[in-house]
Parts: structure tokens; C-alpha cells; sequence
């Protein structure tokens, strides 16, 4: 028998956020999707949450267990340990309802990074290629699935939300360290303030709580070192 | 809407927020930062007292050699070694190195700081003849 505790909180209601409690009995290897979706369809049919692919790759239904970001697809309830599990919408951004939130925030300051290939020589006959060396460098933050985890979990965040926060700061690092990207000084001059990469603390709760074992908070550092580079060569 | 960023909603979160060794690192980090930065202006303001009300400065070290103050020495000194070596830590990571080691190295510098401190107070019990 697990009891889960989860932050409900309709808008139509009026109130303030409030916790209500779901004892159900965990079936070895259940999720905290799994234990969700039985309480959604046994228990209380106006329990709100995200889930798309089960799978561990759409990024749709991280929440907050026991004050530590998790994905609920990919996390089993004996994993956590514990007989009563705390369940929140991620911290830092607005709650929709129950454990659903808006993501604006997180996908404005996605867009903000400009998250895309750009290009100023002309285009090749073919692709534009790449050795697998340079690759491999960005391999790591090529992975992110952007379920926001790492942003939700920053403390600095939580204390400014204007910070573009963890996930949008690797993409900066994944197109950094492409080759075939030609905008690495409007990126690195992007990043370079106060709400950029100098805002982080280096409190590693972003590559502790992403699901894909990102070094978030080492993205950052190598994108720091480069920001340092490049002022100190005049180029930002 | 229920607020989402700003000061008092940090200290909410990381009230519940799960304390890995990074988490921990950093509340540490502020705790004893804070520690520091109260202790420096104490330290100026008392500094002071020898202006303020004509005492010599020997009265006032007379006052600050009682082993209360003596082992209160002990914990600024912990809590600089503390500070110093956490940060010492975070330089790593800027230099780029050891990331994916962070917990560890962590440890390792709390281990170091605390030899540090423990050699303060042999030290110190040494010259004031506690043992």
C-alpha cells in the first residue's frame, strides 16, 4: 500500500493550491504514471496531469516527487523508497491545474535562444558535414527532450524567473559546439548578462534531476568558459 | 495564480526541496556565507569600540582571549574553511573539470576543511596549554 499525496488545485474553484491523499495498492514495477492514470480512471476522474509516450522521450510528464524533479513514465514507486509520496507540478512555472503547468515561461526562453541552425555561407551542393569527432562533443546536450526538469529545479529560477534557466542555456551549448552552425558570437553575446550563464550557481540540481543524465550544470561551464574566451579575443 | 518566483517562493522550495549533495552544497554555501558577512561587520563595529570608548586595544584582546570567545574563533574558522573550500570547488567546475564528479569532490573538500579545523584547534589547545 503506497499513499500518494498529490498537490491538487482547480482555477474554477478559487482556492489555494491543497494536497488530498490516494492510497492504492503498488503493483511491483508500477510507475507514477501508471499509479496516476489507475487513480484518473478508478479513483477520481477530475485528477489532471501530462502524459504522452510512456516511454521516457515526449518530456510530457515530469512532476515533482518528493521535492526531486522526476519523469513519472520512467520512475517506478519502489524506486522512491518511501510509503508516502509527495507529488507537485514542477516548481517555478504557473499551475494550470493540479499537476499540469503552463510552460510558457520555459518555451519563451527557449525561443529566446534561437534554437536552430543558422547559416551565413552559402549552402552547399549536398549536406553541410560533420565528423563524428565534433559530434561526439555536443552529444550529451543533443539528447535533452525538454521536459523541463532541469529549469523547475533550479533554485535560481525560484528566485527569478527571467533566468533562462538550464535547458535553454544547453541548447545555447549544443548549437556552441556545432560546426555547422555559423552564429557562435550573437549566441555566446545572447548568454553573456546577468540573466544568461553568470545567473547559475553551480547547484547541480539540473543534471541531478534530468531524466536523460545530461551534465546540464557542465554545459553551462564549458559555454562560460567560451563567453570568457571570446571577450577576452574582443569577438563578444 | 498562485505566485512562482521571487524570494519567498525560493525559500518555500527549497524548504521541501529534495537535498542532494549539490542542493546541500549550496545551502551551506549561504549559510555560511551569511555567517562571514555578519561577522565582518561585528568584527569592524567591535574594532571600533577602542575609538568609541577610549578603550586600548590590549583591554579588548584581553576580553577575546577567554576560551569562549577562543572556540567561537574556532567556528568562523570552520565556517571560512567551509566557504573557502566549497568555493575552491565551484572554481573546479569552471575550470572544467571533474562535473560529473561534483558529489565527491565535494566530500573531499568538506574532508579537507575539516582536517584544517582540526589542526586550528590542536593548535590552538596547544598554545593555550588546554591539554
Amino acid at each position: 500500500m503506497v499513499v500518494l499525496r498529490i498537490l491538487r488545485y482547480d482555477p474554477a474553484e478559487d482556492g489555494r493550491p491543497a494536497f488530498r491523499e490516494y492510497e492504492i495498492d503498488a503493483i511491483p514495477g508500477m510507475t507514477i504514471l501508471d499509479a496516476l492514470i489507475h487513480i484518473k480512471e478508478n479513483v477520481d476522474p477530475s485528477l489532471t496531469f501530462r502524459r504522452s509516450c510512456r516511454s521516457a522521450i515526449c518530456g510530457s510528464c515530469a512532476v515533482t516527487a518528493n521535492g526531486k524533479n522526476l519523469l513519472a513514465c520512467n520512475t517506478q514507486l519502489s524506486d522512491l523508497k518511501k510509503k508516502r509520496i509527495v507529488l507537485e507540478p514542477l516548481p517555478g512555472f504557473p499551475i494550470l491545474r493540479d499537476l499540469a503547468v503552463d510552460w510558457g515561461p520555459f518555451f519563451d526562453s527557449y525561443r529566446a535562444i534561437k534554437p536552430y541552425l543558422i547559416t551565413k555561407s552559402p549552402s552547399p551542393e549536398k549536406e553541410r558535414i560533420q565528423s563524428q569527432e565534433i559530434r561526439k562533443k555536443y552529444d550529451d546536450a543533443a539528447k535533452c527532450i525538454m521536459c523541463s526538469a532541469c529549469t523547475s529545479s533550479c533554485p535560481v529560477i525560484w528566485t527569478d524567473g527571467s533566468y533562462l534557466g538550464p535547458a535553454a542555456l544547453t541548447k545555447v551549448w549544443r548549437f556552441v559546439a556545432d560546426d555547422r552552425d555559423e552564429a557562435t558570437e550573437e549566441r555566446l553575446a545572447l548568454v553573456n548578462n546577468e540573466k544568461g550563464v553568470w545567473r547559475c550557481h553551480t547547484i547541480f540540481r539540473c543534471s541531478d534531476s534530468c531524466p536523460k543524465d545530461i551534465d546540464t550544470a557542465g554545459c553551462l561551464e564549458f559555454l562560460r568558459r567560451m563567453v570568457v574566451w571570446y571577450s577576452l579575443t574582443g569577438r563578444v | 495564480m498562485v505566485k512562482h518566483s521571487g524570494i519567498p517562493y525560493y525559500t518555500k522550495r527549497i524548504a521541501k526541496a529534495s537535498l542532494e549533495t549539490g542542493t546541500f552544497a549550496h545551502l551551506l554555501h549561504r549559510i555560511t556565507g551569511l555567517l562571514l558577512v555578519v561577522y565582518l561587520f561585528l568584527h569592524m563595529g567591535v574594532i571600533s569600540f577602542t575609538y568609541l570608548n577610549g578603550q586600548t586595544f590590549d583591554d579588548l584582546m584581553a576580553t577575546f582571549s577567554s576560551p569562549l570567545f577562543l572556540v567561537l574563533d574556532l567556528v568562523l574558522f570552520a565556517g571560512a574553511m567551509i566557504h573557502g573550500m566549497n568555493g575552491m570547488r565551484i572554481m573546479l567546475f569552471d575550470m572544467g573539470l571533474f562535473t560529473r564528479r561534483q558529489k565527491l569532490i565535494f566530500w573531499v573538500m568538506m574532508a579537507i576543511a575539516a582536517i584544517a579545523v582540526l589542526a586550528a584547534a590542536y593548535l590552538l589547545g596547544t598554545l593555550e596549554g588546554w591539554w
